[in-house]
């Protein structure tokens, strides 16, 4: 069965559209979230409601740090991540804060470990960008395989049998074998916010069955979501990084 | 699995053992058949013994990665591979004589020496343009197959759009 995984979203409807109808024509019928749905984008209404229809329709979302911070307040949030947060919570309706509010962190299934951020205490929102941020997530969990977001750049460890680390920045389209001799950490890139120096909504295709991930890349029409994140009065840099991918 | 365990007759995972070939110091390479026909078949069987040499699981693991990925007439063809409980790799058995095999004979005439330089750099060509380095070039891991070079043991290969294992 191939798994759709689609992180960081960002309230960018344009992105989550292209990236959905992508994966569908791909053959992708099952879909994980992994959180942060809201936040950055002009568009979080938009992206709640079509979250809470998949997972109606049997997908699994998971929660997000900037998910969290509508309920909680964006304390600990820079100062442009917090602004957003603020224009975004009066703009979600009572259901949409109530499925934030009830998402859980974690999601397990088979061996696998869904996570937005590490498995490393998830609430902490740690980033895995380096060899000991992934250790202590490889760490934490038994999963021969943990799937995540939140960096909004894609990177693949891996921990062998002899207990080194690596990482690996994939190539697009290219699908990788998740050998079941050392376990793997994927950090999936961001639908609605790259930050690799590629503007394309960036998802991830899990195969279940030859238990191999690919990671794809979705043009979308990122002129149009940038230019609502402008005329929402949003802080300027959140439009520029949609059109230059970082 | 210990080289001790393994006689002829016996089935691994559908693929009954014929008889053993020469072994190398990471691995037992035996002629299979599945189903008593197709084409002659070869499985490598990686010695994993505790306190073995961890370049050996690792160097399976390349391998089993790699060689899917690669086609042609230079790399024996992919058929199968076990799993963690089980390794071993299945591939296509390649007639023909090792270049180690022409050190008994040396020193060969120039023409001949410049012919199976010539073989090997078509195939190592080969490889590059799929995006593998093999990074174990020797005499044992070139057999030489009618005109073509066929080059094996792909374990400390490098496929520059797949994680480095090593």
């Amino acid at each position: 069965m191939w798994i759709g995984l689609l992180s960081d979203i960002h309230a960018n409807r344009e992105a989550l559209e292209a990236t959905l109808d992508h994966a569908r024509r791909t053959g992708i019928s099952r879909f994980v979230f992994l959180g942060d749905y809201v936040g950055y984008g002009a568009d979080p209404g938009y992206v709640v409601d079509t979250v809470m229809r998949e997972v109606e329709a049997g997908a699994v979302a998971l929660l997000g740090n900037h998910d969290a911070a509508i309920g909680s307040g964006p304390g600990g949030m820079n100062s442009i991540a917090a602004e957003a947060i603020e224009w975004t919570r009066p703009r979600l309706d009572s259901t949409q804060r109530e499925f934030l509010a009830q998402l859980p962190l974690t999601f397990n299934d088979n061996g696998r470990l869904f996570v937005h951020a590490s498995a490393h205490a998830p609430t902490h929102w740690e980033y895995i960008t380096d060899v000991p941020s992934a250790s202590r997530s490889f760490m934490a969990t038994q999963a021969h395989a943990t799937f995540c977001g939140h960096v909004h750049v894609p990177e693949l460890f891996h921990l062998s049998s002899t207990g080194k680390i690596a990482g690996f920045q994939p190539v697009q389209a290219v699908e990788i074998p998740l050998l079941t001799n050392r376990r793997w950490l994927a950090v999936l890139g961001s639908v609605g916010q790259p930050r690799d120096f590629n503007p394309t909504a960036c998802y991830g295709a899990l195969d279940t069955e030859r238990n191999a991930l690919t990671y794809v890349r979705v043009p979308y029409d990122n002129e149009t979501a940038g230019r609502k994140v402008r005329e929402a009065g949003l802080p300027a840099i959140l439009s520029d990084r949609l059109i230059e991918g970082a | 699995m210990n080289r001790r365990d393994l006689q002829a007759g016996q089935i691994i995972d559908g693929f009954r053992l014929v008889e053993p070939l020469e072994s190398g110091g990471m691995a037992s390479f035996w002629r299979v058949t599945r189903d008593g026909s197709g084409p002659p078949m070869v499985m490598k069987i990686p010695l994993l013994r505790p306190g073995e040499d961890p370049l050996t699981i690792i160097g399976y693991e390349v391998e089993q990665m790699i060689l899917p990925r690669l086609t042609g007439p230079h790399i024996p063809t992919f058929i199968a591979a076990g799993d963690f409980e089980r390794p071993y790799i299945v591939m296509e058995f390649i007639a023909g004589a090792s270049v180690k095999s022409l050190l008994a004979r040396v020193p060969l005439i120039p023409n001949e020496v410049a012919a199976i330089g010539a073989k090997i750099a078509f195939a190592l060509h080969d490889i590059h343009r799929q995006h593998v380095i093999h990074r174990d070039l020797k005499p044992s891991n070139v057999t030489l197959r009618g005109e073509d070079a066929v080059l094996i043991d792909f374990g400390l290969s490098r496929h520059d759009q797949l994680p480095d294992l090593v």
